[in-house]
């Protein structure tokens, strides 16, 4: 936009040393009517203490009002009344609008500084936990995922991908731009006429878009590779007009005189741009490139469409995702993880820093007028002859020359170094955001082995596109291809592929619910009432079907908010194949509502039907974030476990086929999935998952899988291969011991195996290294059998159906592993609906699922343990075992406790605060009507004994 | 805006040029000619790419509300995210104008000398802010903070269509806050400080220019500040004030980022403002550049192209203003 430059340019006709000011320029002197009188300042403060005084006392009786921002807004608008009315005490209308106008401008300018102010010092401001490590400006992501503390992983990686794209951006931008704003001014005529007109209609070009036409391009001539250099011409696109435009301002306002005293002297055109033109706007022209740079290093959008998304240090613009800062940002804030989003806000405050002290530069250049100097230049010029001009532009040249060298140095410096340090070579991937915990900490334990591996979670609609694109090196999915969604069958790439099971692991319902304002964290639901709740027939959280699922709580007449995904998810395709198949009529009657045809069957892009409270987000960092922000009370959405794990909210257990409700556990998942039939191809069959009759069975438990080339073709190399093949070697063995930490299930020794005759598959595989007997996977038996699954604990007969899991005879001695100790002490707990409990209750003492509250008193964990709804079978770190501790005790308020009223009701603050305000209340009143009649006649007074 | 200045200019001499010369001009047309050429091809790939798609909608698709075009049916349209484009548009330059004004009247004519070339750097930074940052603003603090005024708003106006949240009953205490969240109300608010700088800028220029003249004149028959500024600077500065409300305009219906992390997408016509659930076009792309084929893509171009034309009508009609305005000869 035009908006900077002209601002450094305004003041420019006058201070020209040359010519005289044209008339009707800002320089002349502007008088400043009216100085304030004492009067006018007590009646100012006066009206603005007795602003705030009524608007105390009108929050407190008379209006439906509260809050701060209504609080200030009230006050603004009693403050201009009596302001108003002060000053029309003693002066005439005319001069009373005269004052309201100058108050209402002052607080509108206030009000944006503090915007601005407080946009800035909250970035910074939340950023103050990573940017004190010094870590954080040294390394990159590709040791840290979402369980690692600040003190490891840092943003050099983005800090070095932005300044690289700005740096092509500019080598692009800054000769082509300026050079066409020389054409504009210098040669005038049709044709420049015509480009002005072209590049004007450029700059209202969304930025998406100029992203979106670079992603198309290389889609078609790069097979979709993502790279810094995609990103840095997504830039120039975006930069190029308004570069132009800005310099084309700034070089309109070299006078005239100038050029003519140049062409007097005999020099030519070129002569007069190079010697006089450039020379006089020199300031002008780097301040325009600085806040175009400002602009450019800030954008998110064509950055998003074209970088691609990678972990590791990438200094090379042409190979591999280059990440940038803002992405960064927008990437790190999206995970459910504290950590990450603090190393977001972190890089958001460096991104900021960046484009301040770019604004200081422009700031210390720029807004000198063409042709200004500062004092030392004035000083060498009256004594330097033409030639210093020259010498200017030189250096001129000499500084973007020096940043192309930088750039090209870096880009033939850099990237061999990098590779020369590892025997492995990069390999990029993309997909799923259900297994993306798992790939996340398994790109990270690689690194050690010196392996990196880009692995953007960005739904598995995506990864799956890409993958046929030839734009990656694998592809994350849950489902396979050929399943044909809304009528459309989405055919296998022509490119060779494999499937291969990487995890198991639950689909889970995450919710956030509270009774009596307390987390409630023993929730039950039966498929029905699922799919009840996800097909809009299930509304409220006291509908009779949530109830009958939950005896032994007092459900709110709150209303379910379910929280879906809004792009291809293969999460949303897990969910919808379960309800196609078990719960086929709510799902086709649903999808005949939202206005697809029936029968429905599996979709990766959850229909919607307006008007029914859905929520629809992009991604699973974004549907679990919604649920655990404290303030969606009522949500609920379906993820795999290990979102719900790393945020510590709570998931809901699900009915199984055997009348048990069961939490999406390792152990549960491993149990589940015994019954699931393995396709030749290695794609699942879940039918008999679905139905598995082992009362440990969580029934949406599925696998996920990695879609692997196996022939090098679309820059697929055996080198790739091999590192592609070492690192599914090391995930598949070591790597499952992570799983059930992060919520996932390791996969079984069948698996396992008919995964590594797939890795052998890969081109450049190293076959020998490549075998089960070197395998450390937690599930391996001598036997053959899953150890998990042979393992898991049975669930507590109060979590069979009918078994009103009160869970109120258990006395909470059982308190497995949660409860611990503290949940003896709280035998009262199930005093209230006692007997209720058909399964011999003992022993269900809950280890329910504090998130992390460690620390939970003996009687409150006690009372909650006893009664939180049959807690959740002892093995398993607490069912929501959050990153910290597992969890102990303090879940919910218990069911068998009677709850009186369930209604929270924010309201009421409490008593002396309101007692404070009256006081100050009616002080601020008392003072507004004595306080400034006095001042004003003591004013007057003053005034007359002067005269 | 792309009028001549007034200044003196350099006679057109006729004398037969030297050989560097020629060279320079040649070398400015060309490099004209290679910008002229880039941003045609942009135009035209855009238009080339949407035209497969907008061959199979025809009409429909400015009238059809379903983003589905890899769906069996093929229904897609931008009826609905055009419509909350526009929406979320009109929301923050409502908010803006004001906040534009104000600060644009507070620097041009009341701020002391000495702190107006601060404050026109704060503006211009406030530009140059990045919109992640804005939308981590928006999304962590100012979206938990707006829900209670987005409830009290709909719970007392709820009466006007525009105020009405669906789904929601303001006095049941147990109603989901949910329902007041990812709403055009605070994605429009958040692009509302975004544009208020360029706005900004753009009229502060034209106030600063209004003739001294005209302002001693206006004092000398007795005129307040305010009065001046009424019948002097304001009427002097209309077209800035409207061409930089347009150009605020035209940067609203492209942000993207901002949106995107703030609104949860329907595709369906929502003309309740406050009600959680819009869409924009930038977004609609963000959100679905890589999960589609390549006609879901050509669809998106489409949808691209539409939201490109909208801006480009927007700024023109800006410049249009401005420059036939009294002001508009000099920006």
């Amino acid at each position: 936009m035009s908006n900077s430059v002209p601002a450094a340019a305004t003041a420019v006709a006058a201070t020209t040393v040359v010519v005289p000011s044209p008339p009707g320029s800002t320089e002349e002197v502007r008088r400043r009517p009216g100085a304030a009188l004492p009067s006018d300042r007590y009646a100012l403060v006066g009206a603005l203490v007795g602003g705030v005084g009524a608007t105390a006392l009108l929050f407190r009786y008379l209006l439906p009002l509260n809050g701060p921002l209504g609080f200030v807004v009230c006050s603004w608008l009693c403050f201009l009344g009596l302001y108003a009315l002060l000053v029309a005490q003693d002066e005439n209308s005319l001069t009373v609008r005269d004052r309201l106008a100058a108050a209402v401008v002052h607080s509108l300018a206030a009000l944006v500084v503090i915007a601005l102010v407080f946009t800035i010092g909250y970035t910074l401001y939340q950023g103050k936990d990573a940017l004190p490590h010094g870590n954080f400006y040294t390394q990159d992501m590709s040791e840290a995922d979402s369980l690692t503390p600040l003190v490891v992983g840092g943003v050099k990686h983005a800090l070095v991908g932005s300044l690289e794209q700005i740096g092509i951006a500019l080598a692009i931008t800054v000769p082509l731009g300026v050079s066409c704003a020389v054409f504009l001014t210098e040669v005038p005529g049709r044709f420049a006429r015509f480009v002005r007109t072209v590049v004007e209609a450029m700059t209202a070009l969304p930025s998406i878009v100029a992203g979106l036409f670079v992603y198309v391009v290389l889609t078609d001539v790069l097979h979709g590779k993502q790279c810094g250099l995609a990103a840095g011409c997504a830039i120039s696109v975006m930069m190029l007009p308004i570069i132009i435009r800005a310099g084309d301002v700034v070089l309109r306002l070299v006078p005239g005189s100038l050029k003519e005293a140049s062409y007097a002297l005999g020099a030519g055109r070129l002569r007069t741009v190079w010697q006089v033109v450039l020379p006089t706007s020199r300031s002008g022209l780097t301040t325009a490139v600085i806040l175009g740079t400002a602009r450019g290093i800030g954008e998110t959008s064509p950055v998003l469409l074209t970088s691609g998304y990678n972990k590791a240090f990438n200094a090379d613009p042409l190979h591999g995702p280059q990440v940038s800062l803002p992405l960064l940002v927008f990437t790190l804030v999206r995970l459910p993880s504290k950590w990450q989003i603090s190393r977001g806000f972190g890089a958001a405050a460096v991104l900021m820093l960046l484009v301040l002290a770019l604004f200081l530069t422009a700031r210390l250049i720029g807004g000198r007028a063409p042709g200004e100097l500062t004092r030392r230049q004035q000083k060498r010029r009256s004594s330097a002859s033409a030639r210093t001009a020259t010498r200017y532009v030189r250096r001129a040249g000499a500084v973007a020359a020096s940043l192309a060298l930088i750039a090209t140095g870096v880009l033939w410096g850099g990237a061999p170094r990098a590779s020369a340090a590892a025997p492995y070579v990069s390999i990029d991937g993309a997909g799923s955001t259900w297994s993306s915990n798992a790939m996340d900490a398994w790109t990270t334990n690689v690194k050690q082995y010196g392996m990196t591996v880009n692995f953007s979670a960005t739904g598995s609609s995506d990864g799956r596109t890409k993958f046929k694109n030839g734009a990656n090196d694998f592809d994350v999915s849950e489902i396979p291809y050929g399943i044909t969604d809304d009528g459309v069958y989405e055919a296998p790439p022509s490119r060779h592929f494999a499937y291969m099971p990487i995890v198991a692991g639950g689909t889970s319902f995450m919710y956030n619910l509270k009774i009596n304002g307390q987390r409630v964290t023993s929730l039950r639901l039966s498929p029905d009432t699922i799919a009840g709740i996800f097909t809009g027939t299930i509304t409220k959280w006291n509908d009779p079907a949530v109830a009958a699922d939950n005896p032994s709580l007092t459900l709110p007449a709150r209303q379910i908010v379910p929280v879906v995904r809004s792009d291809g998810s293969g999460t949303t395709a897990q969910l919808t194949t379960w309800m196609s198949k078990k719960e086929s009529k709510l799902w086709n009657a649903y999808c005949v509502k939202a206005g697809r045809s029936s029968p429905c069957g599996v979709t990766s892009f959850y229909p919607l039907v307006n008007g029914e409270g859905f929520q629809s987000l992009g991604s699973s960092q974004s549907v679990s974030g919604f649920v655990a922000q404290d303030n969606n009370e009522g949500s609920i959405t379906y993820v795999e476990y290990s979102y719900a794990v790393l945020t510590g909210y709570p998931v809901a257990k699900m009915l199984n086929a055997a009348g048990y409700y069961d939490g999406p556990t390792a152990a549960n998942v491993a149990v589940a999935l015994t019954k699931a039939k393995i396709n030749a191809n290695l794609t699942q069959n879940l039918d008999g998952v679905y139905d598995n009759p082992d009362p440990r069975t969580y029934p949406l438990s599925s696998y996920s899988y990695m879609i692997l080339p196996t022939a090098v073709e679309s820059k697929f190399t055996t080198a790739k291969g091999n590192t592609l093949s070492a690192f599914a070697y090391y995930f598949l063995c070591q790597g499952q011991q992570d799983a059930p930490r992060l919520g996932y299930s390791p996969l079984p020794i069948n698996l396992v195996q008919a995964a590594l005759t797939q890795v052998r598959k890969i081109p450049g595989a190293e076959a020998n290294t490549v075998n089960i007997a070197g395998c450390h996977n937690p599930t391996f038996s001598t036997d053959g059998t899953n150890t998990l699954a042979k393992t898991a604990p049975y669930p507590p007969a109060s979590d069979k159906k009918g078994g009103t899991g009160s869970a109120s005879g258990g006395s909470g001695s059982g308190g497995s592993t949660g409860g611990s100790a503290s949940g003896g002490t709280g035998s009262t707990g199930g005093s209230g609906s006692a007997g209720t409990a058909t399964g011999g209750g003992s022993g269900t003492g809950a280890s329910g699922g504090g998130t992390g509250g460690a620390a939970a008193t003996g009687g409150t964990s006690g009372s909650a343990g006893g009664s939180s709804g049959g807690g959740s079978a002892s093995g398993d770190p607490g069912l929501v075992g959050g990153g910290g501790g597992s969890g102990s005790g303090g879940s919910t308020s218990g069911g068998s406790t009677v709850i009186a009223d369930p209604v929270t009701i924010a309201a009421a603050s409490d008593g002396t605060l309101q007692h404070v305000l009256m006081a100050v209340a009616g002080l601020l009143l008392g003072s507004i009507v004595v306080v400034p009649p006095v001042l004003a006649g003591r004013a007057a007074r003053r005034r007359g004994a002067k005269r | 805006m792309s009028a001549e200045l007034p200044q003196d200019r350099p006679r057109r001499l006729s004398a037969n040029a030297g050989l560097g010369d020629r060279l320079f001009t040649l070398g400015a047309r060309s490099s004209g000619a290679v910008v002229l050429l880039i941003m045609l091809a942009v135009g035209g790939f855009l238009a080339v790419q949407a035209s497969q798609a907008l061959r199979v909608a025809g009409w429909s698709f400015l009238t059809v509300q379903q983003w589905d075009p890899d769906g069996h049916r093929g229904r897609f349209g931008i009826a609905a995210v055009l419509v909350g484009t526009l929406l979320i548009g009109a929301l923050a330059v409502l908010l803006a104008v004001p906040l534009a004004l104000g600060m644009a009247l507070y620097i041009a004519e009341y701020a002391p000398p000495r702190a107006r070339r601060t404050l026109i750097t704060l503006v211009d930074l406030m530009a140059a802010v990045p919109s992640v940052v804005y939308g981590l603003w928006g999304f962590f603090f100012l979206e938990q903070r707006m829900t209670g005024l987005a409830r009290w708003i709909s719970t007392w106006f709820g009466w006007i269509p525009l105020f009405k949240v669906d789904g929601a009953d303001p006095h049941d205490p147990l109603a989901p806050m949910a329902a007041y969240t990812s709403s055009t109300f605070i994605a429009g608010t958040v692009v509302a400080l975004m544009i208020t700088p360029i706005m900004c800028s753009v009229m502060r220029e034209v106030f600063g220019q209004a003739p001294a003249g005209e302002r001693e004149a206006a004092y000398a028959l007795g005129s307040t500040r305010w009065g001046m500024i009424r019948s002097v600077v304001l009427p002097y500065g209309r077209g800035g004030i409207i061409g930089g409300t347009m150009l605020g305009l035209g940067r609203a219906l492209g942000e993207t980022i901002t949106v995107y992390m703030i609104i949860s997408m329907v595709f369906a016509i929502q003309p309740h403002i406050l009600q959680s659930g819009t869409s924009t076009v930038a977004a609609l792309i963000a959100l679905h550049f890589g999960d589609s084929t390549s006609f879901g893509l050509s669809a998106l171009m489409a949808a691209g192209l539409v939201l490109f034309l909208m801006t480009l009508a927007v700024n023109f009609a800006a410049s249009a203003v401005v420059a036939r305005s009294r002001s508009g000869a000099s920006t």
